[in-house]
This record gives C-alpha cells, structure tokens and sequence, in this order.
C-alpha cells in the first residue's frame, strides 16, 4: 500500500484515525498503531512481517545486553554482533542477487537467486542500527518494552520509504505524546500538500519525463533515446528532476503529517534542495535523514573531516558509495554516489567558496547542471542508455535542436511546468507567511486566510482524488530502496 | 479560452465549428463582464481605503480567529473524510463497467493462499479498490478539464512516437516477382522483423481489442495457434489537435515487404481463376493534417509509402490507389475520417468503392441509391486513447449507407456459429463508443451477403480488417454474392487457404482493403500470409 492509493486514502487511514481516537489511552493507541502498521506492512508481502519483526527482536536484545553490559569491550561486541545481523541481512535481501550476477557476468557461476526485496528492508534496517549505536554511545537507554520498539520500527508513517527517524527524536513520543489541535490541523494541512503533491504534480512529471525521455519499462530504450533531439532530453531531465523532488518529498511531507496528527514530531527530511547555491549545500537539504545518518555514522565514525587531506578523502569516497549503493543494488546507483563524492571533493579542495560567488544566475546553472545529469545517471540503470542521452544532451545523436513533438508537448504543459518549478521553491509557503502576518493586521485578510486554512485540504484531497482514479499504478519511487 | 489573435500553424485545417463558437462566446462574454470588472475594481479601491481607516484587530480577536481556523480545518477535513470514506466503502455504489474506457472493471480478486502470501492479492485489492471507485466518470472528467489548462495549446502528442525507415522513391523489382519460393519460407522474413513489431508494440503501449469480443477463439485450431492467439491491433502514436486524433504512421520496410509478397503471391496463386485487387487506404493522418504540420513530424509520407507497395507489385495485381481521391473530396471539406475514431467514414469507402469499380471495369452505384442512416454520438478509439474532453463534447456522426436489395448478412461468429444479422445495424442502441460497430455487425471471421436482384452467379470476395467494414455494402450493388474474410480471425472457424476459399466459392474478384497501418504491423502481415498459404 502506498500513501497516495486511494485504497489508504479512504479505508485505511480512516479507520486508523477512528481506531485511534477510541482507544482509551495511550497503551491502547499504541496497540492500535501497531496492529494497523503491521497490516500495512503486511500489504506487500505478509511473509515478510517475519523479517521486521525478527530483525528488530534481535536487535531489541542486543541493545538490552549493551545497556546491561558494564565493560566497553562487552558493549562494543555485542553492537558488532547487532549490526552484523542487521547488515548482513540487508546485504541477503538487497544485494545478494547483484552481487552474484556480477560475479556471474564475469566467471560464469553460481547460481543466481533471484531474491525479492522486502518493502523498506533499507530504512528500517538503518532506523535500528541508530537506534542500537545511540545506545551504545548513551545518548538513550535501551527500550525496555519490546512492543514499544516494534512499534517504533515498523511504524507505517515511515517504515517503508523514511523519512529515517531516529529513535531519539520520538523517544518521549512513542509512550507520552499530547494531543493538540494545532498539530492536528497543521499535519492535515501537510497531509494533504504531500498527497497533491504527489497525486497532481509528480506523477504527470513522470509521464512526461517518459514522454521526453523515454520510458524506463519500455523495451529499445537505447534506440529510442538516440532518437531523441536535444531539447527533448533537456526537458526530460528537467521533468525527471521535478519528479524525483516532488515524489519523495510528498512522501516525507505525508509522513511527517500524519505523525503531527497524532503527536509524533519527526525531522525535516527536505529543505528545498534545488534552491542551493553549491553541491554541498544541495547534501545538505536533500533527502536530510540520510545524509546525516551516513554523517553520524559512518563518515565521522572513521574520522570526520579531521584527519589527514588524503585521509578525508577516503573517507568521503566511503560515505558517497555507500550513498550510492544505498539507493540501489545496481553499478548506476554506485556511479551516481561516485559522481556526488568527485564534486564534493572538488568543492571542498578546488574550487573551495567559489560557487557561493558566482553570479545567481551562473550558480543556478552550475548546481543545478550537476544535480540534473546526477539525476539522469540515476535513472538508467542501463549505463549505455545513460551515454546516449549524455550525447543527445549536448546534440551529438544528430537530431537537431528540437521536433515538432517537443514543441507540442512543452507548449501544451508549460503553465504545469511553471507551476511544477514553483512548487519545488519556498514560494507558496513564503505567500502563505506573508498572508499570515497581514491577517494579523488586517480583518479582512484574516477571513481570506481562513478560506484558505480551512477549504485547501479539501479542495486538494478531492483533486488529487480525481488523478488517483484510473491512475491506479503509481509507487513511489524511493519504495524500491 | 482566450482569442487566438497569433499566427496559428494549424490556420490551414479546418477550424472546427465549436472553436469558432467557442472564440465568439468568449469575446462576447469578455465584453459583456467589462462593467462587472470596472465596478469591482472600484469596490476594491473603496474597501481598501475604508479597511485603513478601521484599527487593526486586537490580539485577543486574532487568537480567537486562529484557533476557530484550526478547529474548522480539522472538523470540515474530518467530514470531508468521513464521507468519502463512507461512499468509498459502500460496496452497491461502485461501477462496474466503464463505457469512456470501453471495459469491464477489475474485479475483486479470489485470494488464495499462495497469492495471499506473496502479497498479489493485496495489490489487486489496491487495483479493484481504485478501479471501481465512486463516481469514477466524474473524476476522470474532471481530471480531463484539469489538464487541459495544464499548456497553451489543446493539441498534444500521445504515445511514443517510432521513426520510420527511408521510403525507397521507387518500387522493388526482380525479386519480387519471383516468387517461385516456397510457402513456408514466406513466413520467415515476418518473423526477423517481428522483433521490431513488438517493440513498436510496447513502445506505444496502446492495444485495441478487437471490437466486438465475447470470448476469443483460442481452441479451434491446434495447428497454428500461434497465428490466433494474438488477436491485438495497435495504435500508433496520435497526434491530438483541439477535438481530432491522428494516428501517426511509420514505414517499416521489412513489413511493407512483407505485405507486397504476399499481395504478389496471391496474385500468382489465383492467376486464371480470380482478379486480385489491392485498396491500401491512408489513415487521416495525411488526408486531413495539412503538409506542413506533417513535415515536422516524424509521421512517414503516405503518398510516398503507397507508391512503393503499388510500383513494387506484379502486373497481375490491380491496385488501386485512392490517396489523391480522397485527398481531393478532403478539400472540399467532405467528412472522410472520424475525428474521435481510427476509422475512415462511409463516404471515404463509398469514394474508394467508386474507385474499384472503375479499376474493375463496372458501374459504380451512386450514393443515392443506397439507403441512408444517421447514428450520432460516436466517440471511438480515438477518445478512449487519449480521453480527451473536446472530443467528448464534439463526438462524430456514423453516417452508414446499405445496399437496398437487401439489409440481410449470414455472419460466421469465432465459434463457428452462424447468425444472421442486418448489414447496417441500429447504430443508436450501441454504445457511443462501438457505433462503427453497425457495419456489417463488426469483426467476424466470415460472412456472406447475397444479393436476391442479381443471378448471374458474380462473386466477391472481400479480405479485410476493420476498414474494410463500411466499404463492403457498396459491392452488393455489383455483384449476387459477397464473401468477407477478416484475416485475423479466419483460421479459428476455418482452416482453407484463400486459393481455396476463392475456389470453393468461385469468386470473380479478391479484394484486399486495408488501413495502411497494416503494412506496417508485421503480426498482421503474418496473419496475411499464413492466409494467402
């Protein structure tokens, strides 16, 4: 199930809701919210509820025996023994098969298995290693409640496609959280901007970036793509990078809504990466609960950015190809975490704040040329396809600057696009504080600011409603990480 | 809707009546909401110098507002949701079949266990779920009226588009008139380029079902099943201007090859015995979309295509080639092609027929000697691909024209039953988008027309798809009896070769009819071949 189904919008969520207001008090809320994520994990695949409940009943009893344990050599084992059982299972689940298949490809066996991934196997698995390091370090005592663990983990707000929250964030909040109506009214405004988000901007972005582009399930895609003149593959990547944004960010926006409802206050996952001025800034802003838990626990773990020059550099190129890995058990995903750690390095050691002072406009040009080809590696997972777009980028597939059909398509979509970019800026929001502050001043911009409050997530839910119905296929994107 | 003063590229099509209509009404409102807009202008100045004038509201009235705001937000959106969730489970409610889609809507999935625990059953619960949702037509248009603001024009490109291959200027020689080559080997060239066929296929990723389908004949024939078991024509891309599609055509030339071998064989096979006739219609990609549209496509010349399949044919095969007919009765605004369907009109074929006739050395009937009907409402496969709401508010005319003598057709069905039905059928009691339907009572394998007022034993026999269905009731003022064979279906209820067909029947005549989208789809140019044997 995914948030942006109508199946979720209308019968689960609901009944979610109603289940949660009854419950008496907070155990019994707890209960609710457990039963109803483990059915909603259950959604893709009931074998696997196994896995997350396994997975986090060994981790639960490692970080027991951590918290118990007097001596540090103790302590470090057991963290060891848990996040080898953790890794060790992701590497089964998400790796086993591409690593196999390269071994294949080059000496001929084994046997490849062809193993299916378990929904959210990546950021569940990463939510306890946190969780079992942070105990390790004392920043939290060992949950002592099992059930208070799974439910943490398994969590459907953000089991199966993040944002990573870490325990600690909502430690207070599993077992004493407060119900306020500004929370409620402020997440289900936030709900409902992430469902539209994703049901009216991100989805058409992808079929238009397959219509620029071409379709990543379609078969001759290299053919297709040589094809293609210029400007179209600029327009892809431009829709491709829209997309991407606007998907995973509607994800975290619904997640992050939906736990305000119920009093759970979860990080920021995105703080509008496009508008950045360098590449750093952009690992900063982007998909943040990642980017710091490689932070956190593996970049400063091996030493930070205190050591030796070449020494920082190893360490960066570690963090950037498991970035990399991360997103996909595939050589573009590896290449596309590669690329980010050349540029990060050139950054920190070349070009040093010289992207901070270029003109805006060149700025502009720099970080989001970098970012749109990072996203064009990221989408083909056929490193050949990658070229030829790369070629026909730059006008070498021979097919000139543009088509008639590009030009339809673009004129026929360009206020979407508009309002695509813009949604992808603090404009709208910036609008809204403004509106906010005159309705202060002013008694007829507080009843305009009313409307707005009130009929918006209304008026959202229903035209996002209208896109879902007979669009029923439309994952996520970050579901396959 | 604003008034398009800007040079418009589409200036040479026709612009259809209801733009016009629309422009005009919109100038006219525009011009009529002049002293509304003045007189809220001034409002707005008013309330603003009186609203200075009034002191800012005091803290505590600001609280107050915020939180009703909030305790608002959250009550409306709480109804809001309950109701919805309250129509979304009522189970009575839910549609089951989509006419705009022309389908049956997914039904709720058998669980078993096996299916249940590897998750599927789930996911097809998430499909029915939304599948069959409430008001499921209403959202869809009303998602149409959304994305029509989404750009400045109502025109768009659906599908993905394939390049063609270069048109050969002229026709093949040699080889082909050889065609000493044995049967079997016919079938492999098909096969080389079927690979391509099928990335068309997925490319464009849009499948017809054949029109009118109970239950695909699949078990009839052990032999060649893999001939029946496809049963899938394919849409290319279209070309959607304001309320019209066009379907985009690429030039295979392996197909197109393909397609003038088999022409030739079976030529050579009924020499002495039948004249064979070849009719390629263009679709109204070319006839109605003006030259200099075209040339920015990647659509391939249908002139230019048509002259290669004729000059590349042998001398026994009469072709007959009406693009520069139909070009002209185009110019004189004549309505030839739907706007919202793949099909040509009724008057096209009637053009086409008068075009035969005359490569056949007999008197065309005229137009007024068949009986005319008028169906309204037709909205075709054109409006089910891209779903467009222009075409829904302007849907075509069927326009069907049938043979006086009689209106009686002996009609072989995919199970090999017989029925009789009427040549033009009551196109008002079909849905609006299977109106073209009332032609010879759609796609059957085999059928049979007999003419009572003729008796001097002339025949004809018709090997067609589609297209060839409106064309068909013009013949039966020239000959006793006409045989129709839809090639794709024939091998289920009938196992002869066409030499044997034509035999058994002794027919005069052979005509091929086809859309020229044929010749480039090589799983029907298979079938083709496997039919000519």
């Amino acid at each position: 199930m995914v948030f942006s189904s109508l199946l979720f919008l209308y019968a689960f969520f609901p009944l979610n809701m109603l289940a949660y207001r009854i419950a008496p008090d907070i155990k019994a809320k707890n209960w609710v919210m457990l039963v109803f994520s483990l059915v909603f994990y259950a959604w893709a695949g009931p074998v696997y509820v196994l896995l997350l409940v396994g997975m986090t009943y060994a981790d639960y009893i490692a970080a027991l025996w951590i918290d118990a344990a007097k001596r540090k050599s103790t302590r470090k084992k057991m963290l060891f023994r848990g996040c080898a059982i953790n890794l060790g299972l992701l590497c089964i689940f998400k790796y086993l098969t591409f690593i196999l298949q390269n071994f294949h490809d080059w000496w001929g066996f084994p046997w490849v298995p062809q193993i299916a991934l378990p929904i959210g196997i990546s950021f569940y698995t990463f939510q306890l290693i946190s969780y079992m390091v942070d105990v390790y370090r004392e920043q939290v005592p060992a949950q002592k409640d099992f059930k208070v663990l799974l439910l943490y983990v398994s969590l459907f707000h953000q089991c199966i496609a993040g944002p990573i929250v870490r325990y600690e964030t909502i430690e207070q909040e599993l077992t004493g959280r407060k119900f306020r109506r500004s929370d409620m009214a402020g997440g289900i405004r936030r709900f409902t901007v992430g469902l539209a988000k994703k049901a009216l901007l991100s989805n058409y972005c992808g079929s238009l970036a397959d219509t620029f582009l071409v379709s990543t399930s379609a078969e001759g895609q290299l053919a297709t793509i040589t094809a293609r003149p210029a400007l179209s593959i600029w327009l892809g990547v431009l829709c491709y990078t829209l997309q991407i944004y606007l998907d995973f960010s509607a994800y975290s926006d619904m997640a992050i809504g939906m736990g305000q409802m119920i009093g759970f206050h979860y990080d920021e996952n995105f703080n509008y990466p496009y508008c950045v001025r360098s590449i750093r800034d952009f690992w900063r802003r982007w998909h943040i609960s990642l980017s710091s838990f490689f932070r956190d626990y593996v970049y400063i773990p091996l030493g930070g950015s205190r050591r030796s020059v070449p020494r920082v550099i190893l360490n960066l190129l570690v963090v950037w190809a498991l970035t990399g890995l991360w997103h996909g058990a595939s050589w573009n995903y590896v290449f596309w975490g590669l690329y980010y750690f050349v540029f990060l390095v050139l950054e920190r050691y070349v070009l040093r704040g010289l992207p901070e002072k270029m003109p805006h406009w060149l700025n502009r040009v720099y970080v989001l040329g970098i970012v749109g080809v990072g996203w064009l590696l990221f989408r083909c997972e056929d490193i050949s396809v990658f070229w030829a777009a790369m070629r026909g980028l730059i006008g070498l597939n021979g097919n000139g600057f543009s088509n008639y059909e590009t030009n339809l398509t673009l004129r026929s979509n360009l206020f979407f696009l508009i309002v695509a970019v813009v949604a992808c800026t603090p404009f709208v929001v910036n609008q809204g504080k403004k509106l906010a502050q005159r309705a202060e001043r002013k008694k007829g911009w507080m009843r305009l600011y009313q409307g707005i409050q009130m009929l918006s997530p209304i008026l959202l839910t229903l035209l996002s409603t209208a896109a879902l119905v007979g669009d029923s296929y439309n994952p996520f994107l970050y579901f396959r990480f | 809707m604003k008034p398009n003063k800007r040079k418009n590229p589409f200036r040479s099509l026709p612009k259809p009546a209801f733009v016009q209509k629309l422009e005009d009404k919109a100038e006219a409102f525009l011009d009529w909401i002049a002293p509304v807009v003045d007189w809220v202008g001034d409002q707005a100045e008013r309330y603003k110098a009186a609203s200075d004038a009034v002191p800012p509201p005091s803290k505590r009235w600001v609280k107050r507002r915020k939180v009703s705001t909030e305790r608002l937000t959250v009550t409306l959106f709480l109804l809001f949701l309950t109701v919805m969730t309250a129509l979304a489970l009522y189970l009575p409610i839910r549609p089951t079949w989509s006419d705009l889609e022309n389908r049956t809507l997914t039904e709720f999935p058998t669980p078993t266990v096996v299916r249940v625990l590897n998750g599927s059953f789930f996911d097809d619960v998430n499909t029915w779920f939304a599948d069959t949702f409430p008001l499921r037509e209403r959202f869809l248009a009303a998602q149409n009226t959304m994305e029509s603001f989404y750009g400045l024009q109502s025109h768009k490109v659906v599908g993905d588009v394939t390049e063609g291959d270069d048109i050969p200027e002229t026709g093949r020689t040699g080889s082909d008139t050889s065609q000493s080559s044995d049967t079997e080997e016919t079938a492999e060239p098909a096969a080389d380029t079927s690979a391509e066929a099928e990335a068309d296929a997925a490319a464009s990723a849009e499948e017809e079902q054949p029109a009118e389908e109970e239950e695909p004949a699949e078990e009839d024939n052990g032999e060649d099943d893999d001939i029946t078991a496809d049963e899938v024509q394919t849409l290319g891309a279209l070309l959607v201007i304001r309320d019209a599609a066009y379907e985009y055509y690429n030039f295979v030339q392996s197909t197109a090859d393909d397609y003038i071998d088999m022409v030739n064989r079976a030529a050579e096979l009924l020499e002495g015995q039948a004249t064979v006739y070849d009719l390629v219609a263009p679709n109204s990609m070319d006839i109605c979309v003006s030259e200099k549209i075209r040339k920015d496509i990647n659509t391939s010349d249908q002139q230019a295509a048509l002259n290669y399949l004729y000059s590349s044919m042998s001398s026994q095969v009469q072709t007959v080639n009406v693009y520069d007919l139909l070009s002209e009765h185009q110019a004189e605004g004549e309505y030839l092609y739907f706007r919202t369907d793949h099909h040509w009109t009724a008057l096209a074929a009637y053009y086409a027929y008068t075009a035969f006739a005359e490569a056949a050395g007999k008197e065309a009937a005229s137009l007024d000697d068949y009986q005319a009907y008028t169906f309204e409402g037709f909205t075709g496969s054109f409006y089910r691909e891209t779903e467009s709401a222009a075409m829904l508010s302007n849907p075509d005319t069927v326009y069907a024209y049938g043979p006086t003598a009689t209106n009686s057709i002996l009609l072989t069905l995919d199970d090999g039953s017989q029925l009789s039905h009427s040549i033009i059928s009551d196109g008002d009691s079909l849905s609006a988008s299977n109106k073209y339907l009332s032609f010879i009572g759609g796609d059957n394998p085999f059928s049979v027309i007999e003419n009572p007022e003729i008796t001097d034993g002339s025949a004809v026999m018709v090997i067609k798809e589609s297209y060839g269905n409106c064309f068909v009731p013009f013949l039966v003022e020239n000959y006793q009896y006409v045989y129709v064979v839809d090639y794709r279906y024939i091998a289920s209820v009938d196992s002869r070769t066409l030499p044997e067909l034509a035999g058994d029947y002794d027919v005069d005549d052979v005509v091929f009819v086809h859309s020229i989208s044929v010749t480039r789809d090589s799983s029907a140019v298979k079938k083709l071949t496997s039919f000519v044997g």
